[in-house]
């Protein structure tokens, strides 16, 4: 039987970290991962890796990916750029679908949930189904939610004061900013800045998983997810909306579990022949 | 629900304090207070209640005053939750 393989592929602008996790048993199909955001995708880390393992339980091939410039991956970050990113994506997935001979599902967490959707748009027959674990919905709200870990750092430090309008002008200014340890280039803010599911066109006749965090059950998923989750009906895919409970581990310090999802996902999964 | 509930909530997840949140009061004292609360707390708190209460919150509402202690972050929530 193969084994968990880690391994580099050549992709756009150089190598990137990749871990398959080969089928346990007669293979039901192939799914890939598109990470979150730089230090959420750390956060993130353990979780995924089980939910990898379960899938590869499943009789699913499962491949993760780091992103060119972050994780184990080649490059630097200022390297990186939104399209880059995407054809790290791109390069995985053809690597999966040769090493498997399945359409792919796209299992996207967070920021990669949203990268995800806008890859699933620009080549709708090549995927069919998204997997979306806490989506992020709109690249500018997420990119605030960001540039206030340095607006709180500052604070936090009694330092002078920036606003997240003030970063942007840097930003926009071509200066790059440093954020919990990262430093952040102009060229994937703006991208990041841009790209809205709301926007999202050409994709229909998608099968879409979405797993949203409640504090409390039977709570329903927020607002503004819900208005996505109608376009995103209204364009002719169908939506199946979950919920779960547990930690916010992409956002917290201390590094926790998220067995819910795992499990709401691993059931879900296990009724696909 | 009701402003402080929600912000001792907030609290719970943030500074990933579970059961010891119960034990919050109003004049419970918060940021300086908890080794826990750093800038991320902070992130986590206002994101929090962007997508608790469907509100938005500007830069120049974050100030420390509202991190002061419970009460404070709970009136600050309740500004949001009644505009």
């Amino acid at each position: 039987m193969e084994k968990l393989t880690p391994f580099f592929l050549d992709s756009a602008q150089g190598k990137i970290f990749c871990l398959y996790f080969p089928p346990k048993q007669e293979l039901k199909g192939a799914i890939l991962y598109v990470p979150p955001f730089l230090e959420e995708m750390n956060r993130c880390r353990s979780t995924v890796a089980q939910q990898a393992k379960s899938f590869s339980e499943l009789g699913f091939a499962c491949l993760i990916m780091d992103y060119y410039g972050t994780g184990d991956s080649e490059g630097l970050l200022s390297e990186a750029s939104w399209e880059v990113w995407i054809n790290n994506v791109k390069d995985a997935a053809t690597w999966l679908e040769a090493k498997t001979q399945h359409k792919l599902t796209l299992w996207g967490f967070r920021f990669g949930a949203l990268m995800a959707s806008k890859i699933a748009e620009g080549e709708p027959e090549r995927f069919n189904n998204l997997l979306l674990w806490q989506p992020v919905l709109d690249g500018k709200t997420f990119l605030t939610q960001y540039l206030r870990i340095r607006v709180a750092f500052l604070m936090d430090r009694e330092l002078p004061a920036e606003t997240t309008k003030s970063i942007r002008e840097n930003l926009a200014n071509n200066k790059s900013v440093e954020i919990a340890g990262y430093e952040l280039f102009p060229q994937l803010a703006l991208d990041i800045d841009q790209i809205k599911m709301a926007n999202l066109k050409n994709i229909n006749s998608f099968q879409i998983d979405w797993y949203e965090n409640v504090t409390e059950e039977e709570k329903p998923i927020s607002v503004a997810s819900k208005k996505i989750v109608s376009h995103l009906t209204e364009l002719g895919n169908t939506v199946d909306v979950n919920t779960f409970l547990g930690p916010p581990i992409w956002q917290l310090h201390e590094r926790d579990e998220l067995p819910e999802i795992i499990r709401l996902t691993t059931e879900k999964f296990q009724g696909i022949q | 629900m009701e402003a402080l509930e929600l912000t001792k909530d907030l609290l719970r997840t943030a500074l990933q304090i579970g059961d010891r949140a119960d034990g919050l009061e109003a004049d419970s004292p918060l940021m300086g207070s908890f080794p826990e609360f750093n800038s991320l707390t902070i992130v986590g708190i206002i994101t929090g209640i962007e997508e608790q209460i469907g509100c938005e919150v500007d830069d120049e509402e974050i100030t420390e005053e509202i991190f002061e202690t419970v009460g404070t972050l709970a009136e600050f929530v309740e500004e949001k939750m009644n505009e």
